[in-house]
């Protein structure tokens, strides 16, 4: 384990590895920072289990941004991470307790872009929630067909190959269709959330 | 992306970045041009996040998990830390505050020996006193009693807000919205005669927007059992409902049935019902066709009529246990109503609704 820190020069070598999806990677930022984060968010009136939540969601950010290659670091990795952390524990605790808090921070620019990243985050988790509630509804095979393609990325041809269609053009019917009735579901149900509950 | 299949094509293709220069600068025109193209673009473009954001969801948690359960938790190790030190303090700890208990007591056996020598002379007047204090503190109690029999009057201002409740105990309980009462200081029950009792908070749900008040008067009581009993399951769709609230002065009857087993945004503590609400029915009880309350109306949806949401009964019986020991839930347990006429369930019912007003 000791040898773990030879394996990343710097950080950025740490986030390319982390950008591919690198286990020894991920198992490096989880033992470098799960401890500090754990110990931040049971110190502000958080569970274990909750400090394991709010860790998977600062690393779920982490990646999708070494991914699209959208991390440019004013500090130090550790750093980045136990703020964004402490953003999404702060956010948690508010809509727990339906009071605002507010984090002061010295530098303010740096303050803004991590809660650009959490709050875009957030946005993100309400789409997934409601996209795997569509999924429930459209049923089989749509089901499986659109999360090969769109979450496995398996091919047409593999597609065509393991739902037993003759071509793959008639799997990619297939799949247009099902996407045209996953798309009329999310967006209704938009549309139905834009309308606010009233006190009488 | 109402478009036929070859819109969707060249929209995916634009999407994922597949097309050339060209094609692309044609379609980015075409875009400009035709707005419902440009919407399906954007809906198709949100949807391929969502999925990427579910990928790499699914991967993090995946990884994680696999090695978080492979390794200790370090909190605990923390825990296990502060015990250790608990147990290795704990014999120096004890002598100390065994050292320190034999001072004190002491010191105060001392004292006490040293003052009891002149004492004695005062103890006649000490005991007339103490014979006077009795005599002055029946007479504080007897008017504490007048006090207390005398109904403490509304206030002479108009109510701040206004809403509904309704008795699930002969003794004065009642059940009403959180949001009818809370931040303000008087709270007052009006009954079927129109008088108005003042009441106190005894327990509040804020998640579920639920509050029981009690009627603060020495023997208050309604009169009769109450007739309705509270749900322990939960009501079905398609179910018949009705409600008894107080929009006005004087209670109105509404009727409709349970459209949705889940309230607003998909709540699961709550009802969708087709029933018409207005300002003021908030803490109404909404009762099924056998005279069971099964939720407590709790607002509506602001773009539609008809839309209203209620609690469901459950979490009002899990407040129950917040109540102090002189409650029983005994009355609401069974139902006398269940066979009668709808006009003649409503009649039972009635004295047991009330107007809950608030003042500052």
């Amino acid at each position: 384990m000791s040898n773990n820190s030879l394996l990343f020069q710097d950080d950025e070598a740490l986030i390319r590895s982390l950008a591919i999806g690198d286990s020894k990677a991920i198992n490096f930022i989880y033992k470098t920072n799960y401890p500090t984060i754990e110990k931040m968010v049971f110190k502000m009136n958080g569970s274990i289990e909750e400090a394991y939540d709010v860790f998977q969601d600062s690393m779920t950010i982490l990646y999708e941004k070494a991914k699209a290659n959208d991390l440019e670091l004013s500090c130090k990795l550790n750093t980045y991470l136990t703020s964004i952390a402490k953003h999404i524990w702060m956010r948690k605790l508010s809509n727990k307790k339906r009071q605002s808090f507010t984090i002061l921070h010295d530098d303010v620019d740096y303050q803004v872009a991590v809660e650009d990243d959490v709050s875009r985050f957030a946005e993100f988790e309400k789409n997934v929630s409601k996209l795997t509630a569509c999924f429930e509804q459209i049923g089989e095979p749509c089901n499986s067909i659109l999360k090969a393609f769109y979450v496995q990325n398996k091919s047409m041809n593999e597609i065509a190959e393991e739902f037993g269609y003759t071509n793959p053009e008639n799997a990619k019917t297939q799949k247009y269709k099902c996407l045209n009735r996953i798309r009329k579901l999310f967006f209704n149900e938009n549309e139905q959330q834009k309308k606010n509950e009233r006190i009488i | 992306m109402n478009g036929s299949f070859d819109t969707y094509e060249l929209i995916e293709k634009y999407c994922l970045d597949l097309m050339d220069e060209k094609e692309k600068h044609y379609f980015e025109l075409e875009m400009e041009q035709n707005p419902a193209l440009k919407n399906a673009v954007e809906e198709y473009q949100t949807l391929l996040l969502s999925f990427d954001h579910m990928q790499s969801r699914d991967f993090i948690h995946a990884s994680l998990h696999h090695l978080h359960h492979n390794s200790r938790s370090h909190t605990q190790v923390i825990f296990n830390q502060l015990k250790l030190n608990v147990n290795k303090y704990w014999r120096t700890a004890s002598v100390a505050a065994s050292v320190a208990f034999v001072a004190s007591m002491l010191t105060f056996m001392v004292a006490r020996n040293v003052y009891k020598k002149d004492n004695n002379a005062h103890y006649q007047m000490l005991n007339k006193a103490i014979d006077n204090i009795k005599q002055d503190q029946k007479k504080i109690n007897n008017e504490v009693a007048i006090v207390k029999k005398n109904v403490i009057p509304v206030p002479d201002e108009s109510a701040k807000y206004s809403g509904t409740g309704f008795a699930i105990n002969k003794n004065g309980y009642l059940v009403t919205n959180l949001h009818v009462i809370e931040g303000y200081k008087k709270i007052f029950v009006f009954t079927a005669d129109n008088v108005g009792h003042q009441s106190e908070v005894v327990a509040t749900d804020p998640d579920n927007d639920l509050a029981i008040l009690k009627i603060n008067e020495e023997g208050f009581a309604f009169e009769g059992k109450i007739p309705y009993s509270i749900r322990k399951s939960n009501g079905s769709i398609a179910q018949r409902v009705y409600s008894l609230g107080f929009p006005k002065n004087d209670i109105v009857y509404n009727e409709g049935y349970i459209s949705s087993t889940t309230g607003f945004d998909g709540d699961t503590a709550r009802y969708q019902l087709e029933l018409p609400s207005v300002p003021g029915v908030s803490g109404a009880p909404i009762v099924d066709e056998t005279g069971n309350v099964l939720g407590v109306i709790s607002g509506k949806q602001s773009q539609s009529e008809g839309i209203t949401f209620a609690i469901k009964s459950k979490s009002l019986l899990n407040l129950f246990k917040q109540l102090p020991k002189d409650f029983s839930s005994v009355e609401i347990q069974s139902n006398e109503i269940t066979g009668m006429t709808r006009a003649a369930q409503v009649r039972k019912i009635q004295p047991f609704v009330c107007v809950v007003k608030v003042y500052n």
